[in-house]
Parts: structure tokens; C-alpha cells; sequence
């Protein structure tokens, strides 16, 4: 029966990595490999072409690097800003904290579509339309990491805390040397999660790019996934391009991730 | 002193004189797909021969992107967010005219200049007696056969004396009942989302969903027509619904006896399906009736200018140079398969070439011969919705058996309540 | 808890400034896109146009029943998935290792899924030439409605399982043994189990999975965009997509955002009537 068990499992990791594999294959193939019916299931020749059929119409490595950036950037700023008011509104009483933790809460159901417009106004208003900042500063805030943050802060012992101020150290001093050290690995994660985030961010870059000097990796597939294009090797070599580095990150970080014994 | 001054202000004036005046152009592009490569082209030889500080950055979006950042630059209303030059579809183009007409760069080409175009890309850039975009490219409809399962004579007699719609489908029962190895059609699409063959058939007469002036053709005697010929071809098993994507790889496989499609479909297949190459020819559409012409045009691009750039004389300068240069659209048409529009075009040397891929036919020259006659059809604003409608009383009428009129009634009555609003 | 007052408010200050400017406003401005139209030079009131105009749009109320159907399949198809795995990794030991891999789907975008499936299952396809050697027949998924929801469930759940199954696993690890021992001392099976013990003890998790679960239906636009186009018929047309294609497609910005709030308005009153208190989403026990 275990070993039913062990097989089955297999199976459905072999099935869940499924869309990886095809990928891989695929960026290999020509343009109408995924169309034929009788195709081989192994890689092809035409990784060099479909590469090139990107170089030759993209600035692929500034593409690249503008995606990094932007990314970084997001994760660090937005893993500040929203790690300090989690942490805030866990640890510590004030006013109009309820009203607060309302707000923040319902704010889950804000979908990004609806928004949309008024999300590009206000972007214009600020006068970054356009530019490399307005790609990183309107997601800053990501409530889904909120509220992870939010449940990470329980795991902080306020009998700790209450124990470094006796001791006279100053609040700040107590998120630094005390709070912190206990969930840094996970919200290292949550640094993590938010790259990812933004990295895969298509809808608002998209509308805002214009000349090209600030084109993103989502864009690029964007425009070589297009129905109309007959270039699906090379969207399967973008999109594996676009996966590969989240993955090693993520393989490099699951250690710090995953630790099950003590809660997520 | 007087002097020193007056040296000053004499240099002063030489140096703003050559500041102004020779600001390199520099633009922005925005095109899909194998309009890249062309237009790439097209800056390089605008570079050669006439202006060597040119410079312009092509940019590839997919089409749907495009339309995104038209919307939302239409809605914040910051134009200069749009590039120079943009490539636009013509089922797109009335109705981002109606949305803003102020961006659009209107053209001056009167008289001559506008009949070197195929007369059909002129009547459809020309909006409120104003041409709004230049024409770029055209998709003329056509058949292609796959001659290993036709029976040659037919084929002989199709090229010499045309056929009709009538013989198409007679035709077609032929070739499926003489080739019963495998599943065979004479047409295949997929027919819950797309409105091809009825497009192509109304077309020829000029009509597709609204006139220029925005009144209903469905539902009308051609529209009856068309629709039943649809379905009779349908029923019949003359025609095939499959996924999208499929009918390509089922036409290398040898499934297909006469697609139609636009233009470009040449271009697709050679590349995925280069060991069936002298196995095709084109053949043209059928018509209505015997003496009809079967010259039809289900899509083209133009290039419009941005109105609210800085630099529109620079972007119109190129724009016209380049659609009105035969050479240059024939390069791009052996790059990209984009058909051209320009009558100029088809006198070239390359028209004249035979393909092997076609059995040696002078395709080119078969397609170039009588395109200047297809009537104009025409794409509102309301297109979008047009469609959608359509498709859902197509998909009605074909799978679910419903009554053509009735459908095709209710379908325009649809249209005509979202066009009250 | 402490004297300090200012601490708490200079670290939120960040957070609340940019969720004023990226939340708060957006949905100021759409408020006033949906009530004047300043398209016309008018500005007239549409307000009650666009609430006119919303009550006879069949097309939205479909895409109600759309999104509630992918909903429904999405979260049986989920709970399915999550229990079976659990079941499955009760004996193995390394399951850091099997919860990575579980987990790497989540990293890639819904884009990239959509794109895939496009390929994957079409009739001729992958996916349907498997089936047919199991099975022996072939799926028309995208030309039948049910199918193409069911795909897009598919799509959806291929991007978000892994998180999931993390959080039920976790939530396993917090049931006291001794109710499985019982269990299965009086002679019950895994489904038992199932039933008696695993459900009930991890409620709060479940109900939570079902919520965050809503929240993706709300929002799920680039699957239905991407993949079906809202075919066949219309029938994946889902709200958030609608939005969109009111507002891109044809242009009717006044319009979309009415539906974009009344989409807001929706989510709203599912979380107050869950959590009428305004407490928090889920609690850690």
C-alpha cells in the first residue's frame, strides 16, 4: 500500500512539473511543434533559431535587466514597508487600529481589473507614468504578504519583548534584535514571494511602456504569444527564461522555507 | 564694440538656425508580429535613400496590447504616451477613429496619389472625407488547393473559367467521396469563433456586418444567402469545425482540399510544412454567379500618425515615402508575406516569379490580377460587439439547427439596439 | 501594551500612504468615472444609466453564473487534490522535498498556464490523446461550455495547489494523534478519518481556503482572456474579465467601473457576512 502511495505521489509530481517539461521541450521545437498531432515528445534543434527570432527583434538582455530591477526593487521596498505595518498592527494598540485592520483586510477583494483606470490616473497624477518608478512604487502594497507578515508576528513573544523593555531598550531596538531574528527566514520568504510578484507583473507595465527603455520580461511574452504570431517556440524559450531564475531562487531558499515542525 | 556685437548676434543667429531645423527624427514604431521585421526594413531603406539622420525604434506588441494602450491613452487622455507611427488593423481602424478622431494625423494625398492604391484601402481609410491612415497592407482571400487529392482537370477548369459557390460545394462532395482514407474537407476553421467563409462570401458583394454608414447588412438577401450557404456547406460535410490552430497541421497532413483563407496562410505553411512543398496552388475564390467577380479583401493594416507627437511631420514624411514605395513594399513582402496595397507594387519583377512550393504557379500575379476589383468592406466602431453577436447566432444556426432568418434577425437586432446607445 | 504612541504609527505611516494613493484613490476614481461620464462634454450624470443598463445586461448576470460554476468545480477539484495529496504524503518523511516541487507550479504566472493549456488541449492534443488511450474517447474542451470551465478550473488550480496543500499540511500537523488512534482503534478507514477527524479539526484552515478561494474567483481575469476568449457562447466570461472587456473592448469606461464596483461591492458583502465582526481573515490557533 505504501508503495502505491510513493507511486501515485510520483505520478502527480511528474503531473504538476508537467507544464515545465513542455516548456523545456517546446523552446526547442519549431513554431508548429504544439500544433502538430503526431509531435515527439523530445527537444528539438531549434533552440539557436527561436533564440534568435528574440534577440533579432529585442533588446532581450536590457529586457532582462529591467525585469531584475524592477523586481528587486519592489521586494525590497514593498518587504519594509509592509513587514514594519504588519508588525505594528500586531504588536502594538492605538487608535483606530480596528478601523485599520478593516480597511486592510477588505482591501483583499480589490481586483486589479476594476481598478484598473483608476490606478493609471493616479499614476499619472503623480507623474510617473511611464517611467522605471511607476512600474515599482503602485505595488508596494500586497496585502496577501500583509497578512502573512501579520500571522508570522504571533510567533514573536511579546513576553520577550516585554522583557527587552525592561531592560530600557528602545522599541526600535526591540524589532531589531528581538522580533525580527525570530521570523527573518520567512520574511525572507515573503521577500521572495513579492519578487515573484512583481516579476511576473503584466497588466500596468504593459499599458505604460511606450518607447521600449523600460519593456519588462510579461510584456515580451506578451507580444510573442500573440494569436495572431506563429512564434510559440520562442514564447516557450522566453517563458523559461522568465521561470528559470525564480526557480533557483526558490530552490536556494525552499531550506529556510519549509520548515513544517514549526508552523507556516 | 558695435562690431564684437554684431558678431555676436550674428553668430547667435547661425547657431540657432542650424539647432533648429536639424533635429534628427527620431520615432517610435509600434507593430506585431512579422510587421517588425518589415517595418525594420523599411527604416533602413528610408535611412539609405532619403534621410541618413533618420532613426526609428520598431516595437513589437501583440495586437491585443496594442489595443489595451490605445484605450487607456484614449481614457487618461496622454496621447504622447502613444508612439509615432502605429500599425492598425482596418477592422480596428473606424472604430478607434470614432474614439478618437484627434489623433489621427489626417494624409493629403488627393487625386493621383490616392488611386495608386487598390481603391477598396482608400474608400476604408477615408473617414469623413479625410484619409486618416495610409495603407499599408491587404489579405486577400484565397484558395488553397492541395492538389494530390484533386482531380487535375477540375482544377484546370477552375483556373481557366472560375466557379461558383453552387460548385464549390458540388466540387467538394467529389473530393471527400474520391478520398476516403482519412477524414477530408474542403474547408476547415473553427466555427464556433470564427466568421471566415461568411465574411469572405458577404465580402464579395461588399457587405459584412454594417455599411459605411452604419447601417445593418445582416439579415439582409445576401446576408440569407451567405449564412446558407454556410450551413448547407456545413451540413454537407463540405466544410470542417476544429480547434483553433488545427486546420494547419491538418492541412500538411493532406486533410484539406481547399482552405480559405487570406494571403498570408501562403506564407505559414511553406514554413511548417516544407515537405509538401509543389504539392499546392491557388486558386480563386468562387463567386456568386458565373460573371461575378470573386475578388475579395477580408482584412488589411494601415499605418497611422500620432497627431499629438512631437514630431509628426518627421512621421508622416516617412509614412507616406514608405507606403508609396513599390520597392520597399516588396521587400517587405518577401519578408514578412504582408500583400501590399499599392497598385505600383504588382508591375515589380518579383510578382512575376514562380513558386515552387505553388507547382510553379505565378501565384503572386494570380492574387495581384484582379484584387483592385474587391469591393470594400467596412468595420464600425460597434465591430467588436458586431462579432460577437455573429458568431453567437453562427454558432446557433450551425450546431444547435436554428432557423437562419430568425437567428440572423435577432442578430441584427441586436446590433442595431447597441448601436442606439 | 507599552507608551510609546508614536512607534506603531510611524510604521505604518509608509503603508497607509501607499494605500491611500494605490487603493483608496483608484476607487475614488473609478466612483467618479461610473457616476459622470466625461466623455461627453457634458458631463452627464450616468449613474442610474449604468444601473439601468446593468440590470438588462444579460451578458453580466451570466458572467455571475460563469464565475460562480468555474467557482464550483474549481473548488471541488481543489479539495480533491488537497486531500488525496495529504493522504498520499502521511508516510513519506521528506516532505520539504515533495512540497517544492508541489509548490515551484505557483512561481509562473497564470499567463503562462493559459498559453500552455491553448496547446494542450485542444481535441487533438496532449492531454485529449491521453484520455483517449484511458478512456478511449475525446474531450471537445473548448468547444462545449463545460469543458472550457472546467479547464479554466484546471488552469486556475495548477497555479495556486501548491500553497494550498502547504497550508492544509500544516494545519494536519496540529491534530493531536490520539484522535486518529481512536479512530482507527474502532476500526476506521481513511475516509473515516477523513470525515471524523481531519475535516472538523481543520475547519478554520478550510474555511479559509474556501475564502481565499472566492477572492481568486473575483479577481480571475488572465485565464478566461488568455485561454478561451470567453468561448464557447460566452460562457467564461467571468466578472472581472467582463470588466475588462467592457472597458477595453468597447470603450465603455463609465460602465466598466460601475461593474468593477459593484464586483468590489460583491466581495464586500461576502466578507462581512462571513466575518461580521471585521475581525481578521483567518487566525492562527
Amino acid at each position: 500500500m505504501k508503495l502505491i502511495k510513493k507511486i501515485l505521489l510520483m505520478i502527480v509530481i511528474f503531473i504538476m512539473l508537467y507544464p515545465f517539461i513542455y516548456i523545456t521541450i517546446g523552446m526547442t521545437q519549431d513554431a508548429g511543434w504544439a500544433f502538430r498531432n503526431d509531435t515527439e515528445y523530445w527537444f528539438g534543434d531549434q533552440f539557436k533559431n527561436n533564440l534568435f527570432y528574440i534577440t533579432a527583434h529585442f533588446d532581450f538582455l536590457r529586457i532582462i535587466m529591467n525585469s531584475l530591477i524592477v523586481a528587486l526593487s519592489t521586494a525590497m521596498i514593498s518587504t519594509i514597508v509592509v513587514f514594519l505595518a504588519a508588525y505594528a498592527v500586531n504588536k502594538y494598540e492605538f487608535k483606530y487600529k480596528r478601523l485599520l485592520l478593516m480597511f486592510f483586510a477588505t482591501s483583499i477583494f480589490i481586483p486589479q481589473s476594476s481598478i484598473l483606470i483608476g490606478n493609471l490616473k493616479t499614476i499619472s497624477y503623480l507623474g510617473i507614468y511611464g517611467s522605471i518608478v511607476g512600474i515599482i512604487i503602485p505595488f508596494i502594497i500586497n496585502i496577501r504578504v500583509y497578512v502573512y507578515l501579520y500571522q508570522l508576528c504571533f510567533y514573536v513573544s511579546n513576553d520577550l519583548m516585554e522583557a527587552g523593555r525592561i531592560d530600557g531598550a528602545t522599541e526600535f531596538k526591540i524589532m531589531k534584535d528581538i522580533s525580527i531574528p525570530v521570523i527573518k527566514d520567512k520574511i525572507i520568504f515573503s521577500f521572495f514571494m513579492l519578487f515573484v510578484s512583481s516579476w511576473n507583473n503584466f497588466l500596468i507595465p504593459m499599458i505604460m511602456i511606450s518607447k521600449g527603455k523600460n519593456y519588462t520580461l510579461p510584456v515580451l511574452i506578451s507580444s510573442l504569444a500573440d494569436p495572431l504570431s506563429y512564434n510559440t517556440g520562442s514564447t516557450f524559450l522566453a517563458l523559461s527564461i522568465s521561470i528559470l531564475p525564480l526557480i533557483i531562487l526558490f530552490v536556494l531558499l525552499s531550506k529556510k522555507i519549509f520548515e513544517i515542525d514549526s508552523k507556516y | 564694440m558695435k562690431k564684437l556685437i554684431l558678431l555676436f548676434v550674428f553668430a547667435g543667429i547661425i547657431f540657432s538656425l542650424s539647432a533648429c531645423g536639424s533635429e534628427p527624427v527620431d520615432l517610435t514604431i509600434w507593430a506585431w508580429n512579422r510587421n517588425v521585421d518589415i517595418l525594420i526594413d523599411a527604416v533602413e531603406r528610408y535611412k539609405e535613400e532619403v534621410d541618413s539622420e533618420f532613426n526609428a525604434t520598431v516595437l513589437s506588441f501583440s495586437q491585443g496590447d496594442i489595443d489595451t494602450k490605445f484605450m487607456a491613452a484614449k481614457e487618461l487622455n496622454n496621447p504622447e504616451t502613444m508612439a509615432d507611427v502605429i500599425l492598425v488593423d482596418s477592422m480596428k481602424l473606424r472604430g478607434y477613429y470614432d474614439m478618437w478622431p484627434e489623433i489621427f494625423e489626417t494624409f493629403d494625398i488627393s487625386g493621383d496619389a490616392a488611386e495608386k492604391f487598390v481603391s477598396s484601402t482608400i474608400e476604408v481609410a477615408t473617414i469623413n472625407n479625410k484619409l486618416v491612415a495610409m495603407p499599408y497592407g491587404i489579405a486577400p482571400t484565397y484558395v488553397f488547393a492541395y492538389k494530390p487529392l484533386w482531380d487535375t482537370n477540375v482544377i484546370n477548369d477552375i483556373l481557366e473559367n472560375g466557379w461558383t459557390w453552387d460548385e464549390y460545394k458540388t466540387v467538394g462532395l467529389d473530393i471527400i467521396s474520391n478520398n476516403t482514407d482519412k477524414d477530408v474537407f474542403m474547408t476547415a476553421y473553427n466555427m464556433r469563433g470564427d466568421d471566415r467563409l461568411y465574411r469572405t462570401m458577404t465580402s464579395q458583394k461588399g457587405e459584412w456586418f454594417m455599411s459605411r454608414d452604419i447601417e445593418v447588412q445582416v439579415g439582409n438577401s445576401n446576408s440569407l444567402q451567405a449564412m446558407s450557404w454556410v450551413k448547407d456547406l456545413y451540413d454537407s460535410g463540405v466544410v470542417g469545425h476544429i480547434d483553433t490552430g488545427d486546420y494547419k497541421s491538418m492541412m500538411i497532413n493532406g486533410q484539406i482540399a481547399a482552405q480559405i483563407q487570406g494571403f498570408f496562410l501562403g506564407g505559414q505553411i511553406k514554413s511548417i510544412g516544407e515537405d509538401t512543398s509543389g504539392d499546392w496552388i491557388l486558386l480563386p475564390l468562387p463567386s456568386w454567379d458565373e460573371n461575378e467577380s470573386s475578388a475579395s479583401i477580408t482584412g488589411g493594416s494601415y499605418l497611422y500618425v500620432n497627431a499629438f507627437s512631437d514630431q509628426t511631420k518627421g512621421a508622416k514624411e516617412f509614412t507616406e515615402w514608405y507606403t508609396l514605395n513599390a520597392d520597399a513594399l516588396v521587400s517587405g513582402l518577401e519578408i514578412g508575406g504582408i500583400f501590399p496595397a499599392l497598385l505600383d507594387a504588382y508591375e515589380h519583377e518579383y510578382f512575376k516569379q514562380e513558386d515552387a512550393f505553388f507547382g510553379n504557379q505565378k501565384y503572386l500575379e494570380q492574387v495581384a490580377s484582379n484584387i483592385h476589383e474587391a469591393p470594400a468592406i467596412f468595420a464600425s466602431k460597434y465591430n467588436a460587439y458586431n462579432y460577437n453577436q455573429y458568431i453567437l447566432g453562427q454558432e446557433d444556426i450551425l450546431f444547435n439547427d436554428a432557423s437562419i432568418q430568425d437567428t440572423l434577425n435577432e442578430v441584427k437586432a441586436s446590433i442595431l439596439e447597441n448601436a442606439q446607445e | 501594551m507599552h507608551k510609546n504612541k508614536y512607534f506603531p504609527l510611524l510604521l505604518i505611516t509608509p503603508f497607509i500612504i501607499f494605500f491611500v494613493l494605490f487603493r483608496l484613490l483608484p476607487i475614488l476614481f473609478t466612483a467618479i468615472t461610473s457616476v459622470v461620464d466625461f466623455n461627453n462634454a457634458d458631463m452627464n450624470l450616468v449613474f442610474f444609466d449604468n444601473i439601468k443598463s446593468m440590470i438588462n445586461d444579460n451578458v453580466f448576470w451570466k458572467s455571475i453564473i460563469n464565475t460562480l460554476l468555474i467557482f464550483i468545480f474549481y473548488i471541488i477539484i481543489k479539495f480533491l487534490f488537497i486531500f488525496f495529496i495529504a493522504n498520499l504524503l502521511e508516510d513519506v518523511r521528506r516532505k520539504r522535498l515533495v512540497l517544492l516541487f508541489l509548490y515551484l507550479p505557483t512561481l509562473v504566472g497564470l499567463f503562462a498556464y493559459a498559453i500552455i493549456f491553448k496547446y494542450v488541449f485542444t481535441y487533438q492534443g496532449v492531454i485529449n490523446n491521453f484520455i483517449e488511450m484511458t478512456f478511449g474517447f475525446r474531450i471537445d474542451w473548448f468547444g462545449s461550455s463545460l469543458g472550457s470551465r472546467i479547464m479554466i478550473s484546471i488552469a486556475t488550480l495548477w497555479g495556486s495547489a501548491g500553497f494550498y496543500v502547504l497550508i492544509y499540511i500544516n494545519a494536519l500537523k496540529n491534530i493531536p494523534k490520539s484522535y486518529e488512534e481512536v479512530l482507527i482503534l474502532n476500526g476506521g478507514n481513511t475516509i473515516d478519518r477523513l470525515r471524523f477527524v481531519q475535516i472538523p479539526l481543520t475547519l478554520p484552515v478550510l474555511k479559509t481556503i474556501v475564502f481565499l478561494s472566492v477572492v481568486e474567483m473575483i479577481a480571475l481575469i488572465e485565464i478566461p482572456m488568455n485561454l478561451t476568449l470567453g468561448n464557447p457562447n460566452q460562457s467564461t466570461i467571468t466578472l472581472s474579465y467582463y470588466v475588462y472587456i467592457q472597458a477595453i473592448q468597447y470603450g465603455n469606461f463609465s460602465y466598466a467601473a460601475m461593474l468593477g464596483l459593484v464586483i468590489m461591492i460583491i466581495g464586500f458583502i461576502f466578507y462581512f457576512v462571513r466575518k461580521p465582526k471585521g475581525e481578521f481573515i483567518y487566525e492562527v490557533n
